[in-house]
């Protein structure tokens, strides 16, 4: 199961945010005002698990538009968080979508910069990792997430993946058709060897005026590379002094 | 991507038309090109200074450790002194790794969760482990310390323990360089040259605690620091060449070790106080007669070896919180 959110449909009205906070019992994060936009949450946390970013742009001829997206945990179908967690607390649970069991987690951290999305954070409060859990429990009572029960365009749409991709592709043509052409889909398919994200999105405009980045990198891309030269510089040098200390040895004795 | 109409009209939308200056709020400095309002697109390490201090230590106990066994198996009586120090110094920095990394913990209560799961794919699953295995072989180490070689039965228990201890040995010096280059932090983020840093890095603070305890222990010029010095020669030119290697690969990224905030740990410690000022004194103390002067100068170039080491692994450790809050980085990275 997963998310498609359709940024076309998005009105910035933020009951994803209040619905997510409500269900999942979330902290407020205080009353800081940006002031650049009507986004005051900044960016997803982990207190924070839909955030919906609010652009103002200027278009050529000064005229105006908003660019408004519901972000969330991209449920990456490999996850970097997942690969990175050490002790087995973030996992894929029955619905293929990924979890951080609270139980588990110890605070490590690790998934917080293994995340290319910046989603994750730790909790000052517990010192346990959070983060987006597609509402595991609604899930598992047949309910959908609270997010895309009380969206009110229907931007957020919960389901089997399959469904929501073949939606999601009908959506684009349809746009398409309509002229709208800079409609395109992010994460549907896998970018240049990152995989697909089980949460994926339709958006406008680049992917970093979204904060999204372009092309996600998977951290494990290469490390086993990493690890070799690693350890052949480590296996040199000890060679290395091997060879200096039996000749010194050689030279001690009489 | 495709050049689309908005596209074209986002890269002619300059700072001043949406951004707001005031103070508190991010200006918009990607100088028209998309971002959204430079909120850092990535989260920041959260590790406090346990880790990079640990990184020292974790790097120092294994290398010490390597060394020590080395001068013990092929090292002979000459070398005797130096397996002594080498294990005495492995064993004492080994003792404040898991303090260190258990503190920096978020719940500190769960640090047992380590050793739940095996997971190669995680480096730190494969460093917690690491380091638990290299815990017993460094107890066997000690322990030969202790009692002597005259046993046969300590002969033969040293044979597994120094086979599966010198690979773990080797693993404790490089795999938290491994660790911090498989995340998403832009200074770390794949570079395959943290590796040979950390290790050499390793061998060099390893070489240089044990040269610091013989010249402290020793009245004279031991055959044990003797030995060392190549030793530490080769240990130096790696890790400055490890560093530029790093330093370059990773360009414009590692700005905050070339530029920043960590530049001094970086030019003046650890390739200055770490690898030109002991080479310059060591090589002074050779030509000086004065033998009380002589050991000064070596005390001083091994001290100033052992704040080189912990400089680097405190500026690499560090610069994770600012590369990761930065955007231009992160849009860096992960552009096309």
């Amino acid at each position: 199961m997963g998310f498609f959110t359709d940024a076309t449909l998005c009105i910035g009205c933020k009951a994803c945010e209040v619905a997510c906070k409500q269900w999942n019992q979330l902290p407020a994060d205080g009353y800081e005002f940006t002031g650049f936009s009507y986004d005051n949450t900044k960016h997803l946390s982990d207190t924070t698990w839909r955030h919906v970013t609010f652009k103002e742009q200027a278009l050529e001829g000064g005229q105006m538009r908003w660019l408004m997206v519901s972000d969330v945990c991209k449920h990456c179908e490999e996850a970097p968080c997942q690969e990175a967690c050490p002790t087995g607390s973030i996992i894929y649970n029955e619905f293929g979508n990924v979890y951080v069991q609270p139980d588990i987690c110890n605070g490590c951290s690790y998934c917080v910069v293994a995340c290319p999305f910046g989603v994750l954070s730790r909790s000052t409060e517990d010192g346990h990792a959070h983060k987006c859990t597609l509402c595991f429990d609604r899930q598992r009572g047949g309910m959908t997430p609270a997010c895309a029960k009380h969206c009110p365009t229907e931007s957020i749409q919960y389901g089997p993946l399959d469904l929501l991709r073949k939606r999601a592709r009908e959506r684009l043509q349809t746009l398409h058709g309509e002229g709208q052409t800079d409609a395109y889909l992010y994460g549907e398919s896998p970018m240049d060897g990152y995989s697909r994200l089980n949460a994926f999105f339709l958006l406008t405009d680049h992917p970093n005026n979204y904060n999204l980045p372009e092309q996600p990198v998977r951290p494990t891309k290469g490390m086993g590379l990493r690890y070799a030269l690693a350890l052949a510089t480590g296996m040199a040098l000890t060679a290395f002094s091997a060879a200096v200390f039996r000749g010194a040895a050689e030279e001690g004795k009489p | 991507m495709s050049e689309t109409p908005a596209r074209r009209a986002i890269s002619l939308t300059r700072s001043g038309v949406i951004g707001n200056s005031s103070p508190g709020t991010p200006e918009d400095r990607s100088n028209g090109k998309p971002s959204y309002y430079d909120i850092p697109l990535l989260k920041a390490s959260e590790w406090t200074w346990m880790i990079p201090v640990y990184f020292a230590l974790g790097g120092l106990a294994g290398g010490s450790y390597v060394l020590a066994r080395l001068a013990d198996r092929f090292g002979g009586d000459a070398l005797r002194p130096a397996a002594r120090a080498g294990t005495v110094i492995c064993a004492s920095s080994l003792a404040c790794c898991p303090p260190l990394l258990i503190l920096d913990l978020g719940d500190q209560r769960r640090f047992h969760h380590m050793l739940r799961v095996f997971k190669p794919i995680s480096p730190m699953s494969v460093g917690s482990w690491t380091i638990t295995a290299f815990s017993g072989a460094v107890g066997a180490a000690v322990l030969r310390e202790w009692l002597g070689a005259r046993s046969l039965l300590m002969r033969i228990a040293l044979v597994p323990a120094d086979l599966a201890g010198i690979p773990l040995g080797l693993l404790m010096t490089g795999y938290t360089a491994v660790l911090i280059s498989t995340t998403s932090t832009p200074v770390w983020a794949q570079n395959p040259w943290l590796g040979p840093l950390f290790t050499a890095s390793a061998f060099e603070l390893a070489g240089g605690s044990i040269s610091l305890a013989l010249e402290l222990t020793s009245p004279s010029e031991t055959p044990a620091a003797k030995a060392l010095k190549p030793v530490k020669l080769i240990a130096r030119v790696t890790t400055a060449a490890a560093l530029a290697a790093y330093l370059v690969s990773a360009g414009k990224l590692a700005k905050p070790l070339t530029h920043g905030k960590y530049a001094p740990h970086i030019w003046g410690g650890a390739l200055g106080a770490g690898i030109v000022l002991p080479l310059a004194l060591e090589t002074l103390a050779d030509r000086t007669r004065s033998s009380s002067a002589r050991k000064s100068m070596k005390i001083a170039a091994s001290v100033l070896g052992l704040v080189g080491g912990f400089a680097l692994k405190w500026a690499i450790g560090s610069a994770g919180h600012i590369s990761g809050k930065d955007p231009e980085a992160a849009r860096q990275v992960t552009g096309t």
